[in-house]
């Protein structure tokens, strides 16, 4: 039905461009979510998509249309905006109503409609109050009530947690999660928050400087990611990032020295790499282990210890000086000070060229549970 | 505790030190605005006074109070009896809103279309109105009664209301562009996924959003108006299109005065400025846009 197409869409302000083609397919019914640092085009992105700004070049296809003339409201888009922008002189009811009033339709269909999505959204008992007198969760209700009578084939969001409390952000999500099923729409969601991200979305686009670094499913862009961007933007906290040269190749295996002097493995494809080639191997603080129970082996001097109750957060420094973060367990009584061996799985290893691209980690039908030891060694046997 | 005393002292001293240059600075703001109200205010209060009191009364002490014995509404009844003062009024007022109307209107409307829209002569327009602002109107009095006479316009109301609408419009624009420019972009564009158009952005959500630029302009448009003398002196000085600065005028003889008359007049001229400031300034409510964004 409303599938969304982006032909090579580009952007550019004057001489400065800001988009440099863009590239994608959302099928009806998905729940895309753009996210990258704040300066890498995906709320511009967003705009174009809604109309709200010129497309410089390239082709924009919703429901088999162009729509790249088309005004807005032509093209069967709400947005929610992360300022909520309500009317403030207008109450709930009208805010939500005034679109379809413009539109001409009856009063009684519109009363109806506004009534259902108040329903939806529990916030039916507010429709007389102004938004200055509802709190920040409310208005936001507001905003994607005011967004859903409308009926519209994509839904686009721009940061809509952003202004809420920690707390209320992470209901709201639960909520747009829940609703995206409800519709059934197609949703183009646009946040700098990865959790967001890998919570809401069926696919993800990650983008960085005006490009896209990585597209596709939260687990397939934390398992596989492309670039070092990708590998450094999803998870949290972030991988663990260390520099090496490449010792030796074998068929899907890679030795690598790293500058304190150990050597690591790493099952990876190994065609196009040379032996003494530098790279960056990249370990995400979940994969590595206290103790030295895997083959994998990192040691360094603990700097500090931030204990959250079921997970403990171990930051330690290698010999050469490099930071990495170990996710200890959450009773660890590691302190600061100490020495801390860790261990690794060589399958939970990312290895990256110098180019910021990852050479394609071994696919495995299906992925190891990487807290489970016991399976890691005896593949490796 | 002697040493826990001979601490506390000296805090003490040191608090109020701190405190008395706020009192006195409070004080001197006080002073002077207070001041400045007083010699606003005190013509204002003699024609009140001097309106009801005999004429022999105004000459003896015209700073006094009208007691018993110099009591007169004389000037009243002379105005609302004697002279077409009705006709002045209703001249005044009907120019003063018109203008005011207008002003508000194309002002709002021209302010939008220069800070939203982006096209070619935008900033010569906007500079057009920037030197309104600075250039008075009055200079450009004999070309504009040439204008008048050419468009057969002298002698009416018309002509006055269409010379206040441009002598209002340029500081009407330069202030409403201002506070047009304060409405989050979000709540155009909101609007316009919203399929509204531009016109109706342009009156239901802009316009009640600016309602205290409004109100604020229209204060500063319309005393001028009701008081100038200068136009309806030569633009409008026929029996029927005399505005009330222009009536009381027939009170002031090259001989005598009826300073009874003219104080009444002014007095009674007073009153509708007061009414539409009034109705104005309730409108100057800050903090309409709160619940808007964020």
């Amino acid at each position: 039905m409303a599938d969304v197409k982006l032909n090579h869409i580009k952007k550019s302000y004057g001489k400065v461009d800001v988009l440099h083609g863009i590239d994608l397919d959302i099928k009806h019914g998905e729940f895309v979510v753009l996210v990258g640092a704040s300066g890498c085009g995906k709320s511009t992105l967003l705009r174009l998509i809604a109309g709200l700004e010129e497309i410089t070049a390239g082709e924009l296809v919703i429901d088999n249309k162009i729509v790249n003339h088309l005004d807005p409201a032509r093209r069967g888009i709400a947005m929610v905006f992360q300022s909520y922008a309500l009317y403030p002189h207008m109450s709930v009811f009208k805010n939500m109503a005034f679109g379809l009033k413009i539109a001409g339709q009856n009063k009684r269909a519109v009363r109806e409609k506004v009534e259902q999505a108040a329903k939806i959204l529990q916030i039916d008992h507010l429709l007389d109050r102004l938004p200055r007198e509802l709190s920040g969760g409310q208005r936001q209700r507001v905003a994607i009530g005011r967004a859903i009578v409308r009926d519209p084939n994509v839904f686009l969001f721009d940061e809509p947690l952003s202004n809420l409390d920690a707390a209320l952000r992470v209901q709201t999500r639960v909520e747009i999660g829940k609703l995206h099923k409800d519709l059934g729409a197609t949703i183009i969601y646009v946040t700098h928050d990865q959790v967001e991200a890998m919570t809401l979305g069926d696919k993800i686009v990650v983008m960085n400087a005006g490009r896209v670094e990585q597209c596709g499913s939260p687990l397939e862009l934390y398992r596989y990611p492309q670039t070092k961007f990708v590998a450094g933007f999803i998870g949290s906290p972030k991988m663990n990032f260390i520099e090496g040269h490449v010792d030796k190749t074998a068929t899907e295996y890679l030795t690598i020295t790293l500058e304190d002097g150990t050597q690591v493995q790493a099952h990876v494809d190994t065609s196009g790499i040379q032996e003494g080639t530098k790279v960056t191997v990249g370990i995400r603080p979940e994969h590595l282990f206290e103790g030295r129970n895997l083959p994998g082996q990192l040691s360094g001097d603990v700097k500090l210890v931030e204990h959250l109750g079921e997970v403990t957060y171990i930051y330690m420094s290698l010999a050469d000086g490099t930071e990495v973060v170990v996710r200890g367990e959450g009773e660890s009584e590691v302190e600061v000070g100490d020495k801390l061996q860790a261990s690794f799985a060589p399958e939970s290893v990312h290895v990256f060229n110098m180019d910021g691209k990852a050479l394609p980690r071994i696919r495995r039908s299906a992925e190891i549970p990487a807290d489970n030891p016991a399976i890691v060694t005896a593949s490796q046997a | 505790m002697l040493a826990k005393e001979a601490i506390a002292t000296p805090s003490q001293d040191w608090k109020s030190a701190i405190l008395r240059p706020g009192i006195l600075k409070k004080l001197s703001v006080h002073a002077v605005l207070i001041t400045y109200t007083v010699i606003a205010l005190f013509p204002i209060l003699v024609i009140l006074i001097n309106a009801f009191k005999s004429r022999k009364a105004i000459f003896n002490d015209p700073l006094a109070l009208p007691d018993a014995s110099t009591f007169t509404l004389v000037g009243f009844t002379e105005v609302l009896e004697r002279s077409t003062f009705d006709v002045f009024f209703f001249n005044s007022l009907v120019v003063t809103l018109l203008s005011l109307f207008f002003v508000l209107l194309f002002g709002a409307m021209a302010a939008w279309a220069l800070t939203e829209y982006k096209f070619r002569g935008n900033l010569f327009i906007a500079i057009l109105f920037a030197m309104g602002i600075m250039i008075p109107i009055r200079l450009g009095t004999v070309s504009i009664l040439q204008l008048m006479v050419d468009l057969h316009l002298v002698n009416t109301l018309a002509a006055l209301v269409l010379v206040y609408i441009a002598q209002g419009l340029p500081l009407a624009v330069y202030i409403l562009s201002e506070f047009i420019r304060t409405i989050p972009k979000e709540l155009k564009e909101a609007a316009r996924c919203d399929n509204v158009s531009e016109y109706k952005i342009f009156f239901q959500i802009v316009l009640p959003l600016i309602r205290p630029a409004l109100a604020t302009v229209a204060v500063f448009t319309m005393i001028p108006i009701w008081n100038d003398l200068w136009f309806p002196l030569i633009l409008a000085p026929s029996e029927s299109t005399q505005t009330i600065t222009l009536g009381v005028q027939q009170f002031i003889g090259q001989f005598v005065t009826d300073w009874n008359a003219v104080l009444s007049s002014l007095t009674l001229a007073i009153v509708p400025v007061l009414i539409l400031y009034l109705v104005f300034s309730r409108q100057l409510i800050r903090g309409l846009t709160a619940g808007a964004v964020k």
